[in-house]
């Protein structure tokens, strides 16, 4: 057996403990249990550090040199989950909108961890997106799939309109500015009955369906029927990998530096010739345009959508899930998402503390560790120009040297 | 349109304008002191109600709200402040000192956190405090008649006390040993330091002082309406950050001007537009974000030059 195989395999055992345990914790009631297995995995990883040192290094490199085994295998595992959970369709349902708060905290991870503009209204994006599809779908009859870019087109015109005042200011003021965007939408929700249907909702808004298959249907495998949530699922599932996949070649890409140039200084990124007004609109119309998404998918999901499922404490939780991962790191942020959204599912019985519980992770986040649990990493910056013929060892040293820049 | 129901829609929006400066006050000292917004002001405001009316609980079988009730009232208010003043002061000791320095972005969601664990935790430690609570009235119900005019004594009351702070604050800032050291660390903080005035004791006081402020605002706001939640705090402090921004971050008058501006658009607005009462709020943000865009230093306030 070689060092190739060896790796791929181990590489499958961590992936499928980790799923294991996730399963596990989700389907034990019971508090003690479930607390003791997390108890188990934590201590294991601390021993597991103390004992061997670099270990985590050496797996995190076995990761990175068999990428795409593990994220193929990582997506088939996660595809079996509803097998799992056929007889409970409440944790699909909750794998549902941990995947929605994913494409949520990604998009705002665009503005506020890539470009540094502070967004606490973004809940205003994902109800503009859930309200124009369901307004298009029940008044209009449009079908999902044409309504899905068009919830998109629609988001990314708020974002632009968000953006223009947002030009103006920054930090505190523009903290302001988002604030009072969220109320707007919010109380426009409220208000516009004719459209929106004011604080009664929106109601039978259809599901998507394929030709004539309606996803509100059970998924009838032959041998096996799951629950329609795992439509759903598969739906977010693809979704989820989509924007993944968009958000880490955004970051990664010059659009990607030039909005971490913002970032860092506004001032000395428009000296370098940085045009800061199309790159802040940007920012926000592509951070919102994943909102918008989520929003739609969410309408056509529960079939119902009211003012409150997009309050000012939803833009809140998705910041306070971008802040727990780790602000401009995506596997931060996906994990802050899976965390935030799991933890208070699990402790239901204390739903009264929930949002004290989220204001307590913002608080100590940023006291004791503030870039993060998964803090960003050094951006990796090579020219991708010249590197064959007599140039290639003069360039890997130059790389060596460029990699040790902060972003 | 009727010329005494202009006036009647002044003394109400006199009375909400008063309230937000009370609170626009606050942001606009922490501002001027260390740079900092402090999103949990609002649920400074909220707190200092509560406190008011857990001590009006105290008076509520002895009779004394009848007999002395000005006594009373200041006995109320005195707590308010004090406890509130207390908080504000923990909060800067504990959370706000130890990150000093951070950036703009890490103070903003921190104060942001701080808020969201106030306004949960009266929400879960008062008892019942899921719902609104009755706030008793501490001032006999009476009104002045002024042709067609109504003022109430709660009014006067509101307005003439937000005033009398006021008129205090101005004397503390401009005659007082510790205004002046306040003035001088919000003019250049190491020079003051080098002057050897002691920082972190004054950047508690002012904290205790706009604290203070707020929670006599939330008071007031009890008293006047009746009726608190544990989410009220919220959009009061939005809506006082509003008001400290179109007056100019960092200057205090501008910040009571910019109160008692806001208080009378939103009042304007609710009486006068057809409709309006259900945009209020929506009007008052509009005009601030209209300000950001083409006034974002404020009405008093001087240009501000940015640096590389």
């Amino acid at each position: 057996m070689n060092r190739k195989t060896k790796d791929v395999l181990s590489i499958l055992l961590i992936e499928f403990i980790l799923f294991l345990g996730l399963l596990a914790v989700i389907s034990v009631e019971n508090y003690a249990i479930c607390g003791g297995i997390i108890l188990f995995f934590s201590v294991l990883v601390i021993y597991l550090k103390k004992k061997y040192m670099g270990l985590i290094e050496k797996i995190q490199a076995m990761f990175r040199d068999n990428k795409r085994i593990a994220k193929i295998s990582l997506v088939c595992l996660l595809m079996t989950f509803p097998f799992f959970q056929a007889n409970n369709p409440y944790w699909i349902q909750v794998a549902i909108m941990v995947g929605l708060y994913i494409i949520m905290a990604l998009g705002l991870n665009v503005m506020v961890g890539n470009a540094g503009l502070v967004c606490l209204g973004y809940a205003a994006f994902y109800a503009i997106g859930a309200y124009t599809y369901g307004i298009l779908a029940t008044k209009f009859g449009l079908s999902f799939w044409l309504c899905l870019p068009l919830s998109g087109l629609m988001v990314m015109i708020f974002g632009f309109i968000l953006g223009l005042p947002a030009l103006r200011v920054k930090g505190h003021y523009l903290a302001l500015v988002t604030i009072a965007f969220g109320l707007v939408v919010y109380q426009l929700t409220i208000n516009l009955e004719g459209l929106t249907g004011g604080t009664n909702g929106l109601m039978n808004i259809p599901a998507p369906n394929i030709g004539n298959y309606s996803f509100n249907m059970p998924l009838d495998l032959g041998f096996t029927r799951l629950p329609f949530h795992a439509n759903f699922y598969y739906l977010i599932l693809v979704l989820v990998c989509l924007s993944i996949i968009v958000a880490t070649r955004i970051s990664n890409s010059l659009t990607g530096l030039t909005w971490n140039a913002i970032r860092e200084d506004q001032l000395a990124a428009q000296c370098y010739g940085i045009n800061l007004t199309k790159n802040k609109l940007w920012a926000f119309a592509f951070g919102a345009l994943f909102g918008g998404i989520a929003g739609a998918v969410y309408a056509s999901m529960v079939g119902f959508i009211a003012p409150e499922n997009f309050t000012y404490s939803h833009s809140i939780l998705i910041l306070s899930m971008i802040l727990l991962g780790g602000i401009d790191s995506i596997p931060g942020v996906i994990f802050g998402a899976v965390l935030l959204t799991i933890v208070p599912e699990k402790f239901r019985a204390f739903a009264d503390y929930r949002v004290m519980f989220y204001g307590v992770v913002i608080v100590s986040i940023l006291l004791f560790k503030n870039d993060g649990l998964i803090s960003a990493h050094l951006r990796k910056y090579t020219s991708t120009w010249n590197l064959e013929g007599e140039n290639l060892e003069k360039n890997v040293e130059h790389q060596e040297n460029e990699a040790k820049i902060y972003t | 349109m009727d010329f005494s129901v202009v006036i009647q829609q002044l003394i109400n929006a006199l009375t909400l304008g008063s309230m937000y400066s009370l609170v626009a006050v606050g942001f606009t000292l922490f501002f001027g002191v260390i740079d900092l917004i402090n999103f949990a002001h609002g649920e400074i405001y909220m707190l200092g109600a509560f406190v008011g009316l857990i001590t009006v609980g105290f008076f509520a079988g002895t009779g004394m709200l009848a007999s002395h009730f000005i006594l009373v009232l200041f006995i109320v208010l005195i707590v308010a402040m004090v406890v509130s003043g207390l908080a504000g002061a923990i909060i800067e000791r504990a959370i706000i000192r130890p990150m000093r320095g951070a950036s703009d972005l890490m103070m903003l969601l921190l104060t942001l956190g701080v808020s969201i664990i106030i306004r949960e935790g009266v929400m879960i430690f008062y008892p019942n405090g899921a719902n609104p609570q009755a706030f008793p009235d501490l001032f006999p119900g009476g009104s002045v008649n002024l042709m067609g005019i109504v003022l109430k004594y709660e009014q006067m009351f509101v307005i003439g006390f937000a005033l009398l702070m006021v008129l205090l604050l101005h004397v503390l800032v401009n005659k007082t040993k510790y205004g002046r050291y306040m003035l001088a660390i919000s003019q250049d903080r190491e020079a003051a330091m080098m002057m050897g005035i002691d920082i972190n004791k004054i950047i508690t006081f002012t904290f205790i002082v706009g604290s203070a402020l707020g929670a006599a605002g939330g008071v007031m706001n009890g008293m006047y309406y009746n009726i608190i939640k544990f989410n009220m705090g919220f959009l009061i402090g939005i809506k006082g950050f509003s008001a400290a921004v179109v007056g100019g971050l960092g200057n205090i008058y501008g910040a009571i001007v910019g109160g008692f501006l806001l208080g009378f658009l939103e009042m304007f607005a609710a009486a006068f537009i057809p409709g309006g009462s259900q945009y209020q709020d929506v009007i008052g943000f509009a005009i601030v974000i209209l300000f950001l865009v083409f006034k974002p230093s404020g009405i008093f306030n001087e240009k501000v030059y940015e640096k590389v």
